[in-house]
């Protein structure tokens, strides 16, 4: 992305944590293989509320929060609510990856913009059991540092000593796609030279999966993105952060260029708070493949919002064949929820990584658990089976969220 | 109940290094602040099924007043 300063916005790490692996060369794997994380769970309903329920969710691996330990030392994840863990447990990877570690540039010229769709759910839901089964009055009194939005931006600054820009961004399912484009925002404006930008999300909770239900908006059995017989979205826990940075200072130090962020487009519906509309996603998919240039590009890998609810994959199938016009059916569709459910605020992240992964190993992952093909999706070439040899170093990646806001980020491998 | 698992929990939620649980000292020359103390008596309300009152503690000048207080309280018959 060229921007008005004529800054070039490139990706120097990535890091994540999902129900797939406990960093992104095992999440890879998994996609790459066609492994899900999605599995049927007992969720607890706690001492006080109703009966245990078995429901499909893609539960965070075990284990992943090793490294964390590890660098830290076991106090400081045990002082955070599992979505702040998450985010923090991406960020050391991603930091790593990009050899920035206690790098000067993170006193004072680096960004962290991280979003969440819903906080501090474990730590709200386990207190207040407490509180109103009246057991106690008294909360635990890491509270509410717990579930402060800008808990997870909060602890990756102190992690890592970073004095510049640190807030967070919330969209719900878009949070993650428009912290991406806030932290560019940062660097082409010349404030910062470096970002930590992703999201993350721990809803696999006992009160957040009755709430989900109560919208109807989850899978009674799994994710099948675009299939006839999809019926609904999987939660999923995770976090995704990728290290964005001014071009010529990712140069001038020697970083590995993993990609290069070309275009955004971002968009609201203003339509209504659960429903999808078609102009939003159109607008926000053609700003950024127009920014990057990449329009009547022959190729595009499109990593797709992709919830398996039967809204959101009808309308963002309308939505491809609209903006591509007759070259829909030439750009391969993944749709990498299939595999690790829905982070939410950082799912866009962690498809993103996915993607950039993808268009460097020239193979698209699978969508998982389709069976029957629906008439009113055709007309996009959607990846099924198993892993696909592509040829192009260009991703459009879609985040569509609730309340109708709209993200496509435009990356390039070449 | 013994000063020993009561100083665990000392320990263990304000951080402090458990040789300077000291009984003569006070809470602030230990460096245990008003936050780590709520997460002390927290954690002594879930491990011992008790309730504690914060205003009780006002009159206690030392680390050791608070201990015998708190094994008050949990050996106090009272107590559920």
């Amino acid at each position: 992305m060229i921007s008005p300063g004529g800054k070039r916005i490139v990706v120097t790490g990535y890091g994540a944590v999902s129900a797939l692996g406990r960093s992104v060369p095992e999440t890879w794997a998994s996609v790459r293989e066609g492994r899900g994380g999605i599995a049927i769970r007992t969720i607890g309903g706690g001492e006080y509320g109703p009966p245990s329920q078995d429901a499909p969710v893609a539960q965070i691996v075990d284990g992943y929060q090793a490294g964390l330990d590890a660098h830290f030392g076991p106090q400081t994840a045990a002082a955070l609510d599992p979505f702040a863990r998450m985010a923090l447990a991406a960020s050391l990877e991603a930091l790593q990856m990009a050899g920035l570690v206690g790098a000067s540039v993170l006193d004072e010229q680096t960004a962290v913009v991280v979003g969440h769709g819903l906080v501090g759910l474990e730590t709200l839901e386990k207190g207040y059991e407490r509180f109103y089964g009246m057991r106690s009055p008294r909360l635990h009194p890491a509270t509410i540092p717990k579930v402060m939005i800008s808990a997870a931006a909060s602890a990756v600054a102190m992690a890592f000593q970073i004095h510049g820009p640190v807030f967070a961004t919330s969209s719900a399912c878009a949070s993650s796609a428009h912290a991406i484009a806030q932290g560019a925002g940062l660097i082409a404006s010349g404030q910062v030279r470096a970002a930590i930008v992703g999201g993350s999300e721990a809803v696999a909770t006992p009160g957040s999966l009755r709430s989900w239900e109560a919208i109807h908006a989850l899978s009674a059995t799994t994710c099948r993105p675009f299939s006839a017989d999809r019926d609904g979205m999987v939660l999923g826990e995770g976090g995704a952060v990728m290290i964005i940075e001014d071009f010529e200072h990712a140069r001038a130090r020697g970083a590995t260029i993993l990609g290069e962020l070309i275009g955004v487009g971002m968009t609201s519906d203003a339509f209504h708070i659960t429903q999808p509309a078609l102009a939003g996603p159109v607008r926000a998919m053609r700003a950024a493949m127009t920014q990057a240039g990449a329009l009547d590009a022959e190729t595009v890998l499109i990593s797709a919002h992709g919830t398996g609810t039967p809204l959101n994959d009808l309308t963002e199938s309308q939505a491809i064949r609209e903006v591509f016009g007759e070259r829909a059916a030439s750009h391969p569709v993944i749709a990498t929820k299939s595999a690790h459910g829905h982070l939410l605020g950082g799912a866009a992240a962690l498809q993103a990584i996915i993607g950039l992964v993808a268009l460097h190993e020239g193979l698209a992952p699978p969508i998982l658990n389709y069976t029957t093909p629906d008439p009113a999706c055709a007309g996009i070439d959607l990846v099924l089976g198993e892993s696909r040899a592509i040829d192009t170093k260009l991703l459009l990646q879609n985040a569509f969220a609730f309340g109708g806001l709209n993200v496509s980020l435009a990356f390039t491998t070449a | 109940m013994t000063d020993d698992e009561l100083l665990d929990i000392f320990a263990s939620e304000a951080l402090v290094d458990r040789a300077s649980l000291v009984r003569e000292a006070s809470l602030a020359d230990i460096g245990i602040s008003s936050l780590d103390l709520m997460s002390v008596l927290f954690e002594v309300e879930e491990k011992y099924n008790v309730r504690v009152e914060e205003a009780d503690l006002e009159n206690c000048k030392n680390l050791g007043d608070v201990l015998d207080y708190l094994k008050s309280r949990i050996n106090s018959p009272a107590a559920s």
